[in-house]
């Protein structure tokens, strides 16, 4: 199929293709492009052949009704995601305002962290302490401090895309005497694909992948999740983690993080999240295993060694807890080679 | 509605009763008065960079030398994850004499304390008991108290009721524990040592400066009558019921005075029955209690009005004992007969014709032993008082102790709620370091409030009742308490359950 003709059925896109393949919109792999192509013929084909099909109707009108049929595009979203962090910006660091859920945060993913590496790490090959880690959309920085304070910590990148955001995060870092003079921590303002990585390290160089990224609550904000984690896996060297949190894309997730979290409750801001954007599990661990482990020629193996899901309970904090195909979860991926 | 938290949910106590007293104390001794609005940066401003002022920044500065100060710091850096913080403790009496301190032959201080089992063992797990003098500490598992209008009696007996360890308490001098904590502290090998500042005044605390490459404006400033200056990451207020760091950190403290005034004394029983049994009798005016401690003495604390309490003060030493015993014998028509009178001699004529009709049996069993000798200028008097804050928590300022909370002696709770409270900061200090956090930060802090607040709410609220409960000899209110105490006295496992509460364990 030619590739003009995909342009032309976007809007049928959304609606006509099963939820799960709108996440392998990644046009520069090869494998996925393929599926797609595949996969979008069939249900074009099937949808002339088929008289009014109700089902596929109610879940268009269904998507519509939660305004998901956006057209899938690059600037659109991320003007969008910008515009909505910009205004967090202010009171990011406020632990009794918006951002409070984000902090309540904090603990679990530093627990979740360093438990995996004290864990799972392979003695001959991984880090366990002078770690160098980089924190993608770090934000205003507060998992990015609390890993620059951490003695096993050697040093800590944050990049993010929007400016304000990362502004707010280096006059915070220069609240704290320990972090200035600390010399451990770092702020970028670019995009992970943007951000330059060495080549592979030669005799006597020094080794410039990073031990551990990580991706907390980013994959559900970008507009190519794909994209994103292919730049993650290349810059992490062998040994080293991968850390993502995101949310998985069921009813439940709705309702507790859009319905009750920012509209009824209001503890999370409105317009953080868009329900489509949502990942599952099983897709991140599918895209994991397809793209990352035993790909013969590939030259890197990965496995997951480690997947949670987690819950908020009101005045009390996040816990590690409940099904991980539900609600949010924590996902770690080792880099074996 | 916005987030919720506990704060925002509490409800404003204090309507329903009468002398509601909303109070942000500030000390009349202390030169605080420019605390009050001061906020911004401090006026000296000049342009430099911080690394001039580093020798000056503390992660933790400790206001109070007290025992919830001391028992801080020690705790602090008898734990692995915080012992490399740089802490400051600052004094506005000397502590010589509490670190030089050791035990005077027949001479015991008046300021004593009831150590529960659970401050004992935090104490002990942290290393602070070891250095304690042993034979000053007496612990009892005996407890006696009666109604001393109707005569309702309950009985708490450590040893029949099957506790495993037996101890109601510890008794000991404060000065014993002051002692304990510093040469503990002077011990340890820990680097950097806590910077001990006494005879240090705090005159003023302000928000910090702003420097060239750090921004320190939210690190409180203190300004000390020696002339330093010192910026803490996280300032501790364990500096006593009219505490400065509170007023500064702008917490309320809402409570009320109880009208009573406790005297304190240490007196010399008759004969040494070897029982150590604590004994306390609730008269309408306040309770009297007597308190064991070894070699033969006993502690008085007698909670009464602010004229029996001056005129006790006043008396000549075998009146004064003479009135305890009556105390804890006679009746109230008998006893508030007695306490106008004046002439030793006759007050013991007096007492004795009445005491002439009590069974001699009861001595030692129902009553405690005679007193005989009040200690030369043992005798002290102190006011009481309730006080509790809404919130031990503002973005780096905590409250501990007294700062935190005043009760009514009665339980012999209100050391060891600021122990508690200890136990609690150090635990959470404990887990924001290893995870990184800022340990100043609120949301760090909070946690700290959550789990002692509910705790010390419930027991403040407790000796508050049993306080109001028994300050009255209206028929209807004495009947109803008689009939509750001894129901409460022939259950065993309600009476295990009330020592576990105030076990603190």
């Amino acid at each position: 199929m030619p590739k003009s003709d995909i342009g032309q059925h976007a809007p049928l896109v959304a609606t006509a293709i099963r939820p799960s393949t709108i996440f392998n919109c990644n046009m520069q792999n090869p494998r996925s492009i393929g599926k797609i192509l595949r996969l979008r013929e069939f249900n074009l084909a099937k949808s002339k052949q088929r008289p009014f099909d109700t089902s596929k109707f109610m879940v268009a009108a269904v998507h519509h009704v939660f305004r998901q049929t956006r057209a899938y595009t690059n600037s659109t979203f991320s003007a969008d995601e910008l515009l909505h962090f910009n205004a967090l910006a202010s009171t990011w660091w406020d632990t009794n305002g918006p951002s409070r859920l984000l902090h309540k945060m904090n603990p679990l993913r530093i627990s979740f962290i360093f438990d995996t590496i004290d864990r799972y790490s392979i003695k001959s090959l991984s880090r366990e302490s002078g770690l160098k880690m980089l924190d993608v959309g770090c934000g205003g920085g507060i998992l990015t401090e609390s890993l620059a304070r951490n003695p096993r910590v050697a040093s800590v990148t944050g990049i993010d895309m929007s400016e304000e955001v990362l502004s707010v995060a280096q006059q915070h870092k220069k609240q704290d005497p320990a972090l200035v003079s600390g010399g451990k921590l770092q702020y970028k303002l670019c995009s992970l694909l943007d951000l330059p990585i060495a080549q592979e390290a030669g005799e006597g160089q020094i080794e410039e992948r990073y031990d551990g990224v990580t991706l907390f609550e980013v994959l559900e904000h970008v507009p190519s999740p794909s994209a994103i984690l292919q730049a993650a896996t290349e810059r992490v060297r062998p040994g080293g983690w991968i850390f993502i949190s995101t949310v998985n894309r069921t009813a439940v997730a709705y309702l507790t993080t859009i319905l009750m979290g920012e509209k009824v409750l209001n503890i999370v801001p409105e317009g953080t999240h868009t329900w489509s954007k949502y990942i599952n599990e099983r897709e991140l661990r599918e895209w994991f295993y397809e793209q990352k482990t035993n790909v013969p020629g590939s030259g890197e193996h990965w496995d997951i060694v480690r997947s949670e899901g987690c819950i908020y309970v009101p005045f009390v904090g996040w816990k590690f807890a409940g099904p991980r195909d539900v609600g949010n979860y924590f996902l770690a991926a080792r880099r074996l080679q | 509605m916005k987030f919720c938290t506990l704060r925002a949910t509490l409800p404003m106590r204090g309507r329903m009763f009468r002398k509601y007293v909303a109070c942000r104390t500030f000390s009349s001794k202390l030169t605080l008065e420019s605390v009050a609005g001061e906020r911004g940066p401090d006026s000296a401003t000049t342009s430099q960079t911080y690394s001039s002022a580093m020798s000056n920044l503390y992660d933790v500065v400790i206001v109070g030398g007290g025992i919830s100060g001391l028992t801080l710091a020690a705790g602090l850096k008898s734990s692995p994850y915080t012992s490399n913080l740089k802490i400051a403790l600052v004094e506005n009496m000397s502590l010589s004499s509490a670190k030089n301190w050791s035990p005077e032959n027949d001479r015991y201080s008046s300021r004593v304390s009831s150590i529960t089992p659970a401050s004992h063992a935090y104490l002990s797990q942290i290393g602070v008991w070891d250095h304690v003098y042993a034979e000053r500490v007496q612990p009892y598992s005996d407890m006696r108290v009666w109604d001393g209008v109707s005569g309702a009696r309950i009985h708490f007996d450590a040893f029949h009721l099957g506790n495993e360890d037996a101890t109601i308490a510890f008794m000991t001098e404060n000065l014993n524990l002051q002692h304990a904590l510093l040469s503990h502290l002077n011990d340890l090998p820990s680097d950097p040592p806590v910077t001990i500042l006494d005879n240090a005044k705090v005159e003023n605390i302000t928000k910090g400066q702003t420097f060239d490459d750090v921004d320190l404006s939210s690190w409180p400033s203190l300004k000390l009558s020696t002339g330093d200056i010192l910026m803490a990451r996280l300032l501790i207020g364990a500096d006593g019921a009219n505490s400065p760091v509170r007023s500064f950190a702008n917490i309320q403290s809402r409570g009320w005075d109880y009208g009573q005034e406790g005297v304190v004394a240490v007196l010399d029983i008759e004969w040494d029955d070897r029982q150590r049994i604590a004994w306390q009798r609730f008269l309408p005016t306040g309770p009297i209690a007597l308190l064991p401690m070894p070699d033969g003495k006993t502690s008085l604390v007698w909670s009464t009005t602010p004229k029996h309490a001056a005129h006790l003060k006043g008396l000549s030493g075998g009146a004064f004992c003479t009135l305890v015993n009556a105390a804890f014998r006679l009746g109230m028509v008998d006893l508030q007969y007695l306490m106008t009178r004046v002439d030793e001699d006759e007050i013991k004529n007096e007492f004795e014709w009445r005491d002439a009709r009590l069974p001699i049996e009861a001595e030692g069993q129902q009553f405690p032993i005679r007193v005989v000798e009040v200690q030369e200028g043992s005798r002290a008097i102190f006011p009481l008082k309730m006080r509790h804050c809404d919130t031990y928590v503002a973005p780096r300022i905590a409250l501990v102790g007294d700062a935190a909370h005043t009760t009514h002696p009665l339980a012999g709770q209100g050391l060891n709620l600021g122990q508690g409270d200890v136990a609690s900061l150090v635990r959470v200090i404990e887990k924001a370091t290893q995870q990184g956090s800022d340990i100043g930060d609120e949301i760090v802090l909070q946690e700290y409030w959550a789990e002692r607040y509910p705790i010390n709410h419930l027991m403040l609220g407790v000796i508050d009742k049993l306080h109001k409960l028994y300050c009255t000899d209206f028929l209807p209110i004495v009947g109803i308490r008689t009939v509750g105490l001894e129901v409460v006295d022939s259950l065993d496992w309600v009476k295990k359950t009330i020592m576990k509460q105030a076990a603190g364990v």
